[in-house]
């Protein structure tokens, strides 16, 4: 029997259900075989951990630019991509995020027009303040491309453009600004954290949608956040967390993703953006994704474990 | 500058530099500095109960949420996170209400307790698959990557490549064994130095 080729096959998920009885049998009995076991699961974290810092330092190199580019500019990218770091330092696949679930518990945080009913234009850009939606290459629509609403009778549509000629990649963002001021009696205890989840679909002729959620945290009012925004770093109490995610192509139907991320003392605002990247070489009309349903959840942080 | 600034700059720094900085507050510093101690190894640890990827990184992030909220300086870091990891998994899958009976909860105890045993040397497991990547021919290298890289379909690389996806797997295979041959060839050859 090679061991190594039968954890391996368990590993992928590919042995059958008589050759992981076989494995688990040995395993109950045979130190040496429990080790290579371990020692297999190792490689397989050390080989996720390097490709996907590889991988962000790919996303680092196509993180939009600024608009205002100061000594600060590339704290912009290096705090998101720090958010995947932040509890995995040299692992960025762990990260607080990344659950298909729905807070079950916590207290909303009124997001404006989370549906995208049209309540006012969306502005350009990011907004002004909290009360509506901003985007680039975003627009409101109805049912259309074999895709509805999920609620109600619009959705917003992400379809990814060239925003900079040196982007290597097409963007479309959605912005709102969160007021956290009218809730913010646990913050203050610095022991909350924020789960935002939206629900995002793509046409079923579309290819792969590469998306992403991205949350920063701020200590300004709602008034005032967005001004010179890119240019703000951690010194000015920013931190940001990034959660990206993909929906295979032909994968149609409505996925809900989100991010967590623990909120500092004195957050008064957040930042929420919901992104959609495509390669510049892919026609745009294949790379559209939808998005409706936009929920934000206050919780406190976990009880203690008596492990 | 924030706790959560400093976080994010220090991580930065120790990504670049694999230094600790000594300017922190001392419990945030203590933090950082032990769960930077362990992170790998927990990580380990935990894909040893779970060897599912999406549901270890879940797992994984409610660990540190835990550990990052009721951290205690006074009490044993690595006891108490692998701990917590353990326990962990345990209410995941109970919440999952997941029948386990080819690997039961016995045997991912024992898995556990042999990741634990190994914990110390992850770090140079890692230092030497780096320098074991580097010694695979560079199309291999990137094959490698990006079949390990978050939101890879094996099906859509393997028809990328012109491939079955069992070729594909086969190929995989041959490398990560490759890899892991010169990882213990390394550590061997360290041990004896």
């Amino acid at each position: 029997m090679d061991w190594n080729e039968l954890i391996q096959k368990h590993l992928s998920g590919l042995a059958t259900e008589a050759e992981s009885r076989q494995l688990a049998a040995e395993l109950k009995t045979n130190d040496a075989l429990a080790d290579l076991y371990v020692k297999h699961i190792a490689l397989d974290v050390a080989l996720e951990c390097k490709a996907d810092a590889t991988d962000s330092a790919r996303a680092l190199i196509t993180t939009p630019v600024s608009r205002t580019q100061t000594p600060w500019y590339a704290w912009r990218p290096l705090t998101a991509a720090a958010a995947g770091i932040v509890l995995g330092i040299l692992c960025t696949s762990v990260v607080f995020g990344y659950v298909t679930e729905r807070a079950s518990q916590g207290l909303p945080i009124p997001v404006f027009d989370p549906g995208f009913e049209g309540a006012k234009p969306l502005d350009t850009g990011l907004p002004h303040g909290a009360d509506e939606w901003g985007g680039r290459s975003v627009a409101v629509v109805p049912a259309e491309n074999g895709v509805r609403p999920l609620n109600g009778r619009q959705m917003l549509r992400l379809q990814p453009s060239e925003l900079n000629e040196k982007d290597a990649n097409h963007y479309a963002h959605a912005y709102q600004v969160l007021d956290l001021r009218p809730l913010a009696l646990g913050v203050q205890s610095g022991a909350m954290e924020v789960l935002v989840s939206a629900s995002f679909c793509t046409a079923p002729s579309s290819a792969k949608a590469r998306n992403c959620i991205r949350i920063y945290a701020l200590k300004e009012p709602p008034a005032s956040v967005t001004e010179n925004f890119w240019s703000k770093d951690e010194d000015a109490g920013v931190i940001s967390l990034t959660q990206r995610f993909e929906i295979a192509s032909g994968d149609d139907g409505w996925r809900v993703f989100s991010a967590k991320m623990p909120l500092p003392q004195g957050t008064q605002s957040l930042v929420i953006i919901f992104s959609a990247t495509s390669p510049k070489l892919e026609p745009p009309s294949a790379s559209a994704s939808y998005l409706d349903d936009v929920q934000a959840i206050l919780s406190k942080t976990p009880d203690k474990l008596h492990p | 500058m924030s706790f959560f600034g400093k976080w994010f700059r220090i991580l930065w720094l120790c990504r670049v530099t694999r230094d600790m900085p000594q300017s922190l507050e001392p419990p945030y510093a203590d933090f950082l500095r032990l769960y930077a101690q362990h992170e790998a190894a927990l990580h380990v640890f935990v894909r040893a109960m779970l060897s599912n990827r999406q549901e270890a990184d879940e797992v994984m992030q409610q660990v540190v949420v835990v550990l990052w909220s009721k951290f205690d300086q006074a009490q044993d870091f690595k006891k108490w996170a692998f701990g917590v990891a353990r326990l962990e998994v345990l209410r995941f899958l109970q919440a999952r209400k997941r029948d386990r009976h080819v690997f039961d909860e016995a045997l991912l105890h024992r898995l556990a307790d042999r990741a634990a045993l190994h914990a110390p040397e992850v770090a140079s497991r890692r230092e030497a698959l780096d320098g074991c990547l580097e010694k695979l021919p560079a199309a291999q290298r990137e094959l490698v990557l990006t079949a390990y890289t978050k939101g890879t379909r094996m099906d859509e690389l393997a028809t990328h490549r012109g491939q079955t996806p069992m070729a594909l797997y086969k190929l995989l295979q041959r490398i990560r064994q490759a890899l892991l041959d010169c990882v213990e060839r390394t550590l061997a050859e360290e041990a004896t130095a």
